[in-house]
């Protein structure tokens, strides 16, 4: 028995949730290890992280169901897709990573410099980690299903 | 509904791969939303009840200063109970029956009293011991009518000393307590465990007599404090688990 032919299906999974699970050390890393006194965490510090890595979990998982059930032709750049979905899940989990550290290490927000870089990083995960997230979970989507072929058919 | 996600492209519903692959990312989100948020409020709690004890130490100072007159805190650890009194002549840093309480609060059940090596609710827990010649007079902050405390005559009561070297870890508003003891209310977030764990120095008058509150948290030389001392430092803090 051929099993090579469902390993797709195994591994898109493993992309996905390596993904939602890298936007949590981004996000609520830096919340919950430095603490700049005190002071209580700010309630919408809590909010804004949270709903970050819900959003994120949430359009991960429509966008890969959009690539599965998508029968539009993908350019030959981005062939196999799957892998290419893989190379940049595993981008964007090390940039989240990455953010982490550097917010954890900036913070703990006492200086306006540290702030503003924290902004910073925040806005540039909108703006390059969460759409490449977002490419990579319609690739891997793309990628994990196995199509009838229209000249099989035909044939 | 495909058991195996093999379909055409063209076909509607979702597979059984489908939903299992949304229940991984619901789960991994539940999951560490729940770890996250549960870490965030011990934390928290921690925080508080160290902040209402400054709070309470901070008002035991004006009330020193607005009554002009010798004003105690005392921890009973026995108890688990702060209080706070305003003393009257002759003072003896003893709450008598005249004496009537300015404050009385319990300490937060979730925080253990305990220095750096010592025991929960030790000797050196809360080391302001020792006053007018009786050593059986400890656990008591004494604030004199200019704000400034009596100062404590122990041994484990003694004033910190500065760090040796100022780094960015250790910044020159930091303190180095020798290990025969230095005075401050220590407040742990747990009773047992040695460097991995948050502690926290509640104390007046650091280095001179104008008596200034501090609040420091500790910095063991494996976290980056300085090789050989006990650095308590102040924030910003990073958490230790």
């Amino acid at each position: 028995m051929d099993t090579s032919q469902y390993r797709p299906q195994r591994t898109g999974w493993v992309i996905l949730v390596l993904m939602v699970v890298s936007n949590f050390v981004a996000w609520m890393e830096p919340v919950v290890s430095v603490t700049a006194g005190v002071e209580p965490i700010a309630p919408i510090q809590i909010k804004l992280s949270l709903g970050a890595c819900i959003l994120a979990a949430a359009l991960l998982a429509a966008t890969w169901l959009t690539g599965r059930h998508s029968s539009s032709l993908l350019p030959r750049t981005l062939h196999p897709p799957r892998l290419l979905g893989f190379r940049i899940a595993l981008t964007a989990a090390a940039v989240n990573i990455a953010f982490g550290f550097a917010i954890a290490t900036l913070a703990p927000y006492a200086a306006v410099g540290a702030y503003r870089v924290s902004i910073a990083i925040q806005a540039a995960w909108f703006v390059f980690v969460l759409p490449a997230e977002v490419v990579s979970a319609y690739l891997t989507g793309r990628g994990t299903v196995r199509r009838s072929e229209p000249s099989a058919q035909t044939a | 509904m495909n058991s195996l996600g093999d379909r055409p492209a063209s076909s509607g519903g979702f597979t059984s791969v489908e939903l299992i692959v949304a229940m991984a990312i619901v789960v991994s989100v539940f999951v560490f939303t729940l770890a996250y948020l549960h870490t965030i409020v011990r934390r928290e709690r921690m925080k508080t009840a160290v902040r209402e004890i400054y709070s309470l130490v901070l008002a035991a100072r004006m009330q020193a200063v607005r009554r002009d007159a010798n004003v105690v805190l005392q921890i009973d650890l026995a108890k688990r109970e702060l209080t706070t009194w305003a003393e009257s002549a002759p003072a003896n840093f003893v709450r008598d029956a005249s004496e009537s309480l300015l404050n009385a609060e319990s300490l937060p059940s979730l925080v253990s009293v305990r220095s750096i090596s010592g025991p929960a609710d030790g000797a050196d827990a809360v080391a302001f011991d020792g006053y007018a010649g009786d050593p059986a007079l400890v656990d008591r902050i004494v604030f004199g009518s200019d704000g400034a405390i009596v100062r404590p005559q122990a041994a484990n009561s003694c004033a910190p000393r500065r760090p040796t070297t100022v780094t960015g870890d250790v910044p020159s508003t930091s303190v180095n307590c020798l290990p025969t003891g230095c005075r401050g209310i220590y407040l742990a977030d747990r009773a047992t465990g040695g460097p991995n764990r948050n502690l926290f120095r509640i104390s007046v008058d650091d280095f001179g007599r104008v008596g200034k509150a501090s609040l420091l948290k500790w910095l063991p030389p494996e976290q980056g404090g300085n090789a050989g001392e006990r650095d308590f430092v102040p924030p910003p803090w990073k958490w230790v688990d």
